[in-house]
């Protein structure tokens, strides 16, 4: 798929958030939250493979207004690994994706989703266009929920040689809510892998914990 | 045409124009030109009008007291035409067809008057007036009141229209005028059954003979109030749940359950044969999900009882069940309530001077 596409796919998500919103969802709200992850990275090259662990920290911020949603994140961390000869990595990732809120349960995002890997050796970077689906389950209403993520990226660049093949990537996890203070505690499982057309592949894990508030 | 022919077509057109007997003119129309020719003493006209008009029947016959008119007319007539025996048998069918009438001395000279006296004198006999139509309920009396023409013994008995004696309801003297009562029952006090019935007045002389009896047809049944219907049961769908769904918990857990799953699968969805070596911290967030759902599971109490519902429900069957008893009660009061329908007919008089 290509970038015209991807553009495609975020101008209608933007004419579906312009479409009335939802009820009580027409007011502006703004909240944001900061996460902490163990990280896993692996890589499948054809010299053989890599295996990196390490630590992530993010912060996000979600704007909405009646059906438009943003979202935007950004992170960095480390990783390291106990073979010999594989460099430490330091991570950056970020994405900034544009959503609507199809249902109370059901948002739809799309959005560059960008990711570097910086060693000794140099700098390595992907970029996807995401298309995602994010849903949430009540469990005990105001107090538990659960969430699901999924995601394909509908374009990615990479500089490396080899082009850029495909990605994808899923989110699972479970929001505690709290209401003195008024905190989101959220701990998920997220996993994503790329590949590239020479069939080289790089997968991230993460359990992450955040802590998240409404601030307006 | 010769004068004979024409007589004869005169005769024939006078005879075909005639008003013929009966035809034209009716029994209460004849009975008034009887008093008119009586009034103007043309006895013989009198008495054959008179006779014309009691000849009448069905719909077209004189009204009881337009023919007890008449026959005291009759009798007046025969009287005053010297026909004296004549006179006092009309008298006494007078009696025996209404034994109430007593003639005006405004109408009749005294020597007529006296006449028909000794003659209700002679004659014991008796009339029955009872309602129509008469429902009674256990306890009440059907009124049957008797009129004498003189003082005399009778007997009254209620029977089966076969004859057979059920019940004599009196025995004695009547004078002017006494009430027979009947309670609906026979001489053993058993409700009578359904059917037809009369009651039978019999006059006797002073020497004990039978001299007159009077029938007054009765037909009986007995009505029984319709029962009201009982209240339709409630149906199932009026009641709240009593207990706390078991379908909203298993809801609440399945997506829990789902993420729980999702955290073991989505290394192999997702990476593939890349999936060997995946996070072992990842189990923590599955059995945090796992845990989460367990959690809201029995956070909603499946299977619980819902008091508030619970007493709902009780006051929905007690408030059927106080509607139920009431159209029981009310049914049974109305199965008790059994009416006798008594409609009586028209008295019959037999004896030697029925009309």
């Amino acid at each position: 798929m290509s970038r015209a596409t991807a553009i495609a796919l975020a101008a209608g998500l933007c004419m579906a958030a312009a479409s009335p919103p939802l009820a009580g969802q027409s007011a502006l709200r703004l909240s944001a939250a900061a996460e902490g992850a163990t990280v896993r990275a692996r890589s499948l090259i054809p010299s053989g493979r890599e295996r990196l662990d390490g630590y992530l920290f993010a912060g996000e911020g979600l704007l909405s207004r009646g059906r438009a949603l943003l979202r935007l994140r950004y992170g960095q961390g480390r990783l390291t690994s106990d073979s010999a000869g594989v460099q430490p990595r330091s991570l950056t990732d970020g994405a900034a994706l544009l959503g609507v809120a199809a249902l109370p349960w059901l948002d739809f995002w799309a959005g560059p989703h960008a990711r570097s890997y910086v060693t000794d050796l140099g700098n390595q970077r992907w970029l996807y266009w995401e298309a995602r689906a994010s849903a949430n389950a009540q469990l005990v209403p105001g107090q538990l929920q659960s969430s699901f993520d999924g995601w394909v990226a509908v374009a990615g660049r990479v500089n490396v040689p080899e082009s850029f093949g495909s990605a994808r990537g899923a989110e699972v996890g479970v929001i505690a809510l709290i209401a003195r203070p008024a905190l989101r505690l959220r701990l998920t499982y997220r996993i994503d892998q790329a590949r590239l057309a020479a069939g080289r592949r790089e997968t991230v894990e993460a359990v992450a914990l955040s802590l998240g508030r409404d601030l307006r | 045409m010769s004068r004979r022919h024409a007589a004869f077509l005169a005769l024939i057109a006078g005879l075909l124009l005639a008003p013929r007997q009966g035809q034209g003119q009716s029994a209460q129309g004849v009975l008034a030109a009887a008093i008119r020719s009586y009034q103007n003493l043309d006895l013989d006209d009198a008495a054959g009008l008179l006779t014309r008009a009691l000849t009448f029947q069905g719909p077209e016959a004189l009204s009881r007291p337009n023919r007890s008119k008449a026959l005291m007319y009759l009798a007046a007539t025969e009287l005053l035409r010297d026909h004296r025996d004549s006179a006092l048998t009309v008298s006494r069918r007078l009696v025996a067809y209404e034994p109430r009438y007593r003639p005006s001395d405004l109408d009749f000279p005294p020597r007529t008057i006296a006449l028909y006296d000794s003659a209700r004198r002679a004659t014991p006999a008796v009339f029955a007036a009872a309602p129509a139509d008469t429902e009674l309920r256990d306890g009440e009396m059907l009124v049957v009141r008797l009129f004498g023409s003189t003082y005399h013994q009778i007997q009254a008995a209620l029977l089966r229209e076969s004859g057979t004696a059920l019940r004599i309801l009196y025995a004695g003297p009547i004078t002017d005028s006494l009430d027979l009562r009947w309670d609906g029952r026979d001489s053993s006090g058993v409700s009578v059954l359904n059917g037809d019935y009369r009651i039978a007045v019999e006059s006797r002389d002073a020497g004990g003979r039978l001299v007159r009896s009077l029938r007054l047809p009765l037909a009986i049944s007995r009505m029984i109030a319709d029962t009201l219907p009982s209240p339709q049961p409630l149906a199932s769908a009026a009641f709240l749940p009593e207990r706390r769904p078991v379908g909203p918990a298993l809801g609440a857990f399945a997506p829990a359950l789902a993420a729980g799953a999702a955290v073991l699968l989505l290394p192999n969805v997702v990476a593939g044969s890349e999936s060997n070596g995946s996070s072992k911290g990842r189990l923590v967030v599955g059995a945090t999900a796992t845990l989460a759902g367990i959690y809201a599971l029995f956070r909603r109490h499946p299977g619980d009882a819902i008091p508030e519902n619970v007493a709902r429900n009780q006051v929905m069957r007690v408030g059927w069940r106080a509607a139920a008893d009431s159209v029981a009660r009310a049914n049974i009061a109305r199965r008790r309530d059994v009416r006798l329908r008594v409609r009586a007919g028209e008295p019959v008089v037999q004896g030697p001077e029925a009309p």
